[in-house]
Parts: structure tokens; C-alpha cells; sequence
């Protein structure tokens, strides 16, 4: 058993290394690669602190390094919040999304859009209308007086329909050439316009958001056995479930108010990562956390490369992510049956 | 005697009849109750010929119609055409216009009781037809190639289509445009310049990185003064919008900004940290494109204008912009412009100064 044990935590280490290598090198070819050619050898000097060209130097300092970092953050915050969710929940089929988070910032920044407010105010009422609508979700599970989790996610499908109607609403009163464009590309996920001020609102909650989540992840392992069992290993079921909420909330509504809704992120990742090192939660959610942001900064690099113009995030996570995902319960089949 | 008289009369009545049934010949076809008429998209509309309500949803084929004095024809226009102080001062009535979009109901033209549509977005043409109206497409590209000849297809079907003076003055203006383009071309030669030219399209709040493709009018005015569009390979892909390293990767000789958002979208240049090392910023190559009752860089009037202004800004070409705008306004729109006011053109502002913008 021990032997087994050590076995499995080396190879969890390995794949840890590998893949912060793997984020270390991502992020090195996310600096050259783009429609602006820039020679590896300038990122080099770029690094070390030596002159390379104006324009370049530009590319690199304004546009590359503000948007990787940001796609680091938003993988890896969706990342995680799927895990928890999944694990809350005990359904692996779900995504950051269930309670509501996504569609309610989609309304909250549908409607700053149309309001013609800034890009911060964008943000910020994306992940305000966010909070309301899980709050929305919370409330309706609580008046059926039913403390099991289906009601919640039940909850959460209906407000999801509310606000995908909003959704509809507002895009339809939107001006059809400028607004409606706008909301469109923003409902898909674009982080072409972020600077280095979006990386620095995401820090600080990420940085939280990961190192509790770390830290809860064993109790995150006890709380998928169920209430029964939570409370017979002297775990306080109620009060870890809200806290783990709160952080997956708070990271998918922080997210998704810079970058947009980015689908199967926070839905492949955990379930790929499962695959690698099993179901335990203390390898699940680092590993969730690396391999969201490497697959957010590939997926960035590829938005911005593939076409003259941006191509929405989503479009491109729904491409590889649906094979993926595939793939990953081609895998669990047996477990599934 | 009466035999005689009898095959006098009938032989009067015949001539009579003859010249009675063939001058109904020819009224029939010098004022024929319709006409068939060939659009930009290829489409083969017959219209009515005494088409009296219009909804000119293109402001280019607005500004062709006010200039070739059919402008008490339109019930109503494109929205961005209505709130354009220009367009207000030169042409009061403009001021009653209905503002109407690209995806206007055709419920909403019956209601108008419109007779005929001329649109630059075609996608509801099919709908608006449904309903018996007529609809003219007409475009500021072209959607098989270059743009060439079809700078002319505006004003030359609204003349088609409503005859008489309007004809004159579209046939006038096509004769302005052809001999300002040999003009040009006599002064400066033609060349096969390479220097790429970004065109930043700022009628609507799009940003910088708006643009137009290779099958388009600014490219064909670029044609003229010997230089290139930056974005002109983008013809294929139909591609109006590049990335900003897209952008910074054409790395263009200058740039020229124009539209109602010029201003704003000018400052948004130059204080920008990713456009500020760019050649053409840091040497002073960013115009402006004047406005009149639209963007002169969109096919209008002001055509002629606008190939002078562009073929002086890149060549050695004479052109004092205050003369030509004054004589231009004068010529099309019967309109005395001040000194003032041209330098508010210029610079995209309204008549009083102010951006031109209405959100």
C-alpha cells in the first residue's frame, strides 16, 4: 500500500513538474508567437533586459505579457471552480456555470454594454449580476426546504434560463451595429483588449481563491462523500459547502467578468486531470489550476494567431474541448456504467 | 358623290386611328408606367416611374439625392444621416427625416407607405420585396472584385430611376469624377506605390482597428493616388475588423482616420503605448478625413474632394482644400461655406465646432 502510495505521489510530483514546465514554456512561445513577427532571440533579450526594437519591446510589454497573464488567471481560476463544483455536487458533468454565475454576468454586462458604460464598469457589473444571480439560486433552493443538492442545481438551471432570457432581451433592444457586436464577442469570450490592470484585479482574489482551495482540498474530498459522511469524519458539512461555493463562485465571477464566458475550461480540465492522477482532490486541484492555465494560454495564442481579426475564445475551447472531453469519458466508461 | 364622301371620311378615320394608336405607341415608351433597372447586387428591380416616397436607408445615396434635387422624395434615411449637423444646415428638411435602420421591419415601410428602398445592407431585401417593394442595393464595395466602375452605380441608378434633371446631375457628377481621376493621374502618373495606408473607419464606435477590405471605395481612392490600402488583402475574408498586432504588423506608412469618431479615435492614437512607437505616429503621419453630410472617403459628392485631398497628402499634387470644399458644397448643394466652416469639416467637427458624435 505505502509502496503504491509513493509510487502515486511520485508521479503526481512528476506531472506537477512537468506541467509547470510545460506553463513556463507556454508562456515563453505565447511572447513570439502572434501576427506581429518578434524573433525568439529578441524575447531572450527582452528578458535579460537588453534593447530590442521599439515596436516590438511594445507588442511584448503592452499586448503579449498583459493578455498571457490574464489567460493564466482566468484557466486557472475556471479550472478550479469546475473541480469544486463537480466535487460539491459529486456530478462530473458539472461546469462553473451550474449555479447561475456565467448567465448572470452575461446580463450584468449585457446591460453596461448597452448603458454604453466603460470596460471597467463592464466588468464590474458582470461580476456584481453574477453574485445576484447565484444569490437568486441559493434563495429559490431554500424556499423547497430541501437540503439536497439536486434542488440547488435545479435552482441554478432556472435562474440560468432567467438570465439567458435577459440575455435575449438586451440583445435584442441592442443597437444590431455596434452594441450587438459588442455582446456577441463579449457572450463568447475576448481577452484582446485587457491590460495589465485586468491581471492585476484577478491577482489577489486567484491567489486566495487558489491557496483555500488548496488547503480545503482534502475537505473538498470528504464533502463529495456526501452530509452523512462529512459529519461522521467531524467535518462541518454546511459551513465547508459554503465556503467552497463562495471561492468557485467568486473565481468564475471574477473571470468571467475580464474575459467573457469561456465554456469547457472549468468542465474538461478536472476531468483530463482526473484521468492523469485519480480523483483525490489535494492532486486534483493544483493540477486543475496548471493545466487550466496552459490550456487558456494555448487557446489565447491561437485566437490571436489563426486570423487577422480575434477569434472569439470560445469558439476555440469548443474545438479542442469537446474531442477532450470525448476522450476523457471514452476513458471513465466503465466508472460511468 | 356620297361613295366619295363616304371613303373620304373612312380614310380620315383611318389615318386618324393609325395616328391616335401610334402616338399611345410612343407615350408608352417615352413615359412607361415602370422601369427595369439593374442594382449593385445584380438584382433586376422594376420600379414604378413615379416613385414619390422613398427610404434611402444608405447616406451616400442620400447625399446623391439632395444634391440632384430629389430630397423631397425621402420619408426617411439612415439614422447616422439624420443627427449630421451638416447634413441639417445644407438641407433643412433633413431635419424631418425618419431615422431608420439597416434591419427595418417592411411592416414598418408599408406603414410608410414606402414605394421604393434604397439600402446599403441587402439582408431584409428579400422580406421588403415580399411585401411589394421594391429595393435598390447599393453598396460602398463591390462584392465580386475592385472596386471600379461601381463608384458610378449610385448616382447613375438614381438617375436611371428618376430621369429628367436628376439624370443630368448624375451624369454631371460621374463626367466630375472621371475628370478629376485624369487629372490626378496626368499630374502625378501611375505608379505601383507600396506604401501601405491603414484606413481607420470611424462612422460607429468600432475602435481602432476598423477598417475597410481591398474591394472597397478607399481603396479605390487610394488606387488613385498611387498608394495602397493597408488592409486591402482582406478583400477575400471580408475581413473589417484585424487584431491589434495585426495591425501594428502591416506597420503602415501613414494613417487616415475618418467618420464622426475621428476625434475621438484620433486621441485614442496618440496616447496609445502599442501605436506610439509606430513610424507613421512618431513622423506625423495621421490625417483626418473631412466630413460633410457623411465621410467624403465614402462614395458621395464630395468624391472629387476627396481623391484631390488624398492624391496631395501623398504626392507632390496641388490642392487647396478650403477652395475645393467651398466650390464643391457650392456646386452640389447650392451652399456658401465660410472659411470657418471648412476648417470645422476638416477637423470633423459640426458646424459650431463640436465632435459630431450623437450617443
Amino acid at each position: 500500500m505505502n509502496k503504491k502510495g509513493d509510487k502515486e505521489n511520485r508521479r503526481f510530483l512528476i506531472i506537477t513538474v512537468g506541467l509547470v514546465f510545460l506553463l513556463l514554456l507556454t508562456f515563453f512561445f505565447s511572447m513570439f508567437i502572434g501576427r506581429y513577427h518578434i524573433a525568439v532571440k529578441d524575447v531572450f533579450l527582452y528578458f535579460l533586459g537588453q534593447q530590442i526594437d521599439d515596436v516590438s519591446g511594445d507588442v511584448i510589454t503592452y499586448l503579449r505579457i498583459p493578455r498571457t497573464l490574464v489567460a493564466i488567471m482566468v484557466g486557472c481560476s475556471l479550472s478550479i471552480s469546475g473541480t469544486i463544483y463537480q466535487s460539491v455536487f459529486n456530478n462530473k458533468l458539472v461546469s462553473p456555470g451550474i449555479l447561475g454565475v456565467s448567465s448572470g454576468a452575461s446580463v450584468g454586462a449585457c446591460l453596461a454594454i448597452l448603458f454604453g458604460f466603460s470596460s471597467f464598469m463592464i466588468s464590474f457589473s458582470a461580476f456584481i449580476v453574477g453574485f445576484i444571480a447565484v444569490f437568486l439560486t441559493l434563495l429559490i433552493a431554500r424556499l423547497f426546504n430541501n437540503k439536497s443538492n439536486i434542488i440547488l442545481i435545479l435552482s441554478g438551471l432556472a435562474v440560468g434560463g432567467l438570465m439567458s432570457s435577459l440575455v435575449g432581451l438586451m440583445k435584442y433592444l441592442a443597437d444590431s451595429e455596434m452594441q450587438l457586436a459588442e455582446m456577441t464577442f463579449w457572450l463568447l469570450g475576448d481577452i484582446s483588449g485587457t491590460t495589465i490592470n485586468d491581471f492585476w484585479i484577478l491577482l489577489p482574489i486567484v491567489i486566495v481563491g487558489c491557496f483555500i482551495s488548496i488547503i480545503l482540498s482534502w475537505r473538498l474530498n470528504i464533502v463529495s462523500l456526501g452530509a452523512k459522511e462529512a459529519k461522521t469524519l467531524g467535518v462541518n458539512y454546511k459551513a465547508t459547502m459554503a465556503v467552497l461555493i463562495v471561492i468557485a463562485t467568486a473565481l468564475t465571477a471574477v473571470s468571467v467578468s475580464i474575459s467573457g464566458t469561456i465554456g469547457w475550461i472549468g468542465l474538461v480540465i478536472p476531468n483530463i486531470v482526473r484521468l492523469l492522477v485519480g480523483s483525490n482532490n489535494k492532486k486534483v486541484v493544483p493540477l486543475s489550476m496548471l493545466g487550466g492555465a496552459i490550456f487558456m494560454v494555448v487557446v489565447d495564442m491561437l485566437a490571436r494567431s489563426l486570423a487577422p481579426n480575434e477569434i472569439p475564445l470560445s469558439v476555440i475551447t469548443g474545438l479542442i474541448g469537446t474531442p477532450l472531453f470525448v476522450f476523457a469519458i471514452f476513458k471513465r466508461r466503465k466508472e460511468i456504467q | 358623290m356620297k361613295k366619295l364622301l363616304k371613303m373620304i371620311l373612312c380614310d380620315v378615320m383611318l389615318i386618324c386611328g393609325v395616328t391616335t394608336l401610334s402616338s399611345c405607341n410612343t407615350n408608352s415608351s417615352e413615359n412607361p408606367t415602370t422601369i427595369t433597372v439593374t442594382d449593385m447586387e445584380g438584382t433586376e428591380v422594376t420600379i414604378s416611374n413615379d416613385v414619390d416616397h422613398v427610404a434611402c436607408i444608405s447616406p451616400s445615396a442620400t447625399d446623391f439625392m439632395i444634391s440632384f434635387g430629389l430630397g423631397d422624395k425621402i420619408v426617411g434615411t439612415y439614422r447616422s444621416f439624420t443627427y449630421n449637423s451638416w447634413a441639417i444646415e445644407m438641407y433643412p428638411s433633413a431635419a424631418n427625416y425618419k431615422a431608420y435602420s439597416y434591419s427595418v421591419s417592411a411592416e414598418e415601410l408599408l406603414a410608410d407607405e414606402i414605394d421604393l428602398v434604397i439600402i446599403q445592407d441587402t439582408e431584409n431585401a428579400e422580406s421588403f420585396r415580399n411585401a411589394g417593394i421594391p429595393v435598390i442595393g447599393v453598396h460602398q464595395y463591390s462584392p465580386t472584385g475592385a472596386f471600379d466602375d461601381e463608384v458610378f452605380d449610385t448616382a447613375r441608378l438614381i438617375g436611371d430611376i428618376f430621369g429628367g434633371d436628376a439624370k443630368i446631375k448624375a451624369d454631371a457628377w460621374i463626367k466630375d469624377v472621371e475628370d478629376t481621376i485624369s487629372d490626378i493621374q496626368n499630374e502625378i502618373g501611375i505608379t505601383n506605390s507600396e506604401e501601405p495606408i491603414y484606413y481607420v473607419n470611424g462612422e460607429k464606435a468600432k475602435g481602432l482597428y476598423y477598417s475597410d477590405g481591398g474591394n472597397s471605395m478607399i481603396s479605390r481612392i487610394y488606387d488613385v493616388a498611387n498608394v495602397r490600402l493597408a488592409t486591402e488583402k482582406y478583400e477575400v475574408l471580408n475581413v473589417h475588423e484585424v487584431s491589434d498586432e495585426e495591425m501594428i504588423s502591416l506597420n503602415p506608412y501613414a494613417i487616415m482616420i475618418g467618420g464622426a469618431y475621428q476625434n475621438i479615435l484620433s486621441d485614442e492614437l496618440t496616447t496609445s503605448e502599442v501605436w506610439s512607437n509606430l513610424d507613421c505616429n512618431k513622423e506625423d503621419r495621421v490625417y483626418r478625413i473631412p466630413v460633410c453630410m457623411l465621410g467624403i472617403e465614402n462614395v458621395s459628392c464630395e468624391t472629387p474632394v476627396m481623391l484631390k485631398y488624398t492624391a496631395s497628402l501623398f504626392n507632390d499634387y496641388d490642392f487647396d482644400i478650403t477652395v475645393e470644399v467651398k466650390e464643391n458644397i457650392k456646386k452640389y448643394f447650392d451652399y456658401e461655406l465660410t472659411d470657418s466652416d471648412v476648417q470645422n469639416m476638416i477637423r470633423g467637427l459640426d458646424k459650431d465646432g463640436n465632435d459630431m458624435i450623437n450617443e
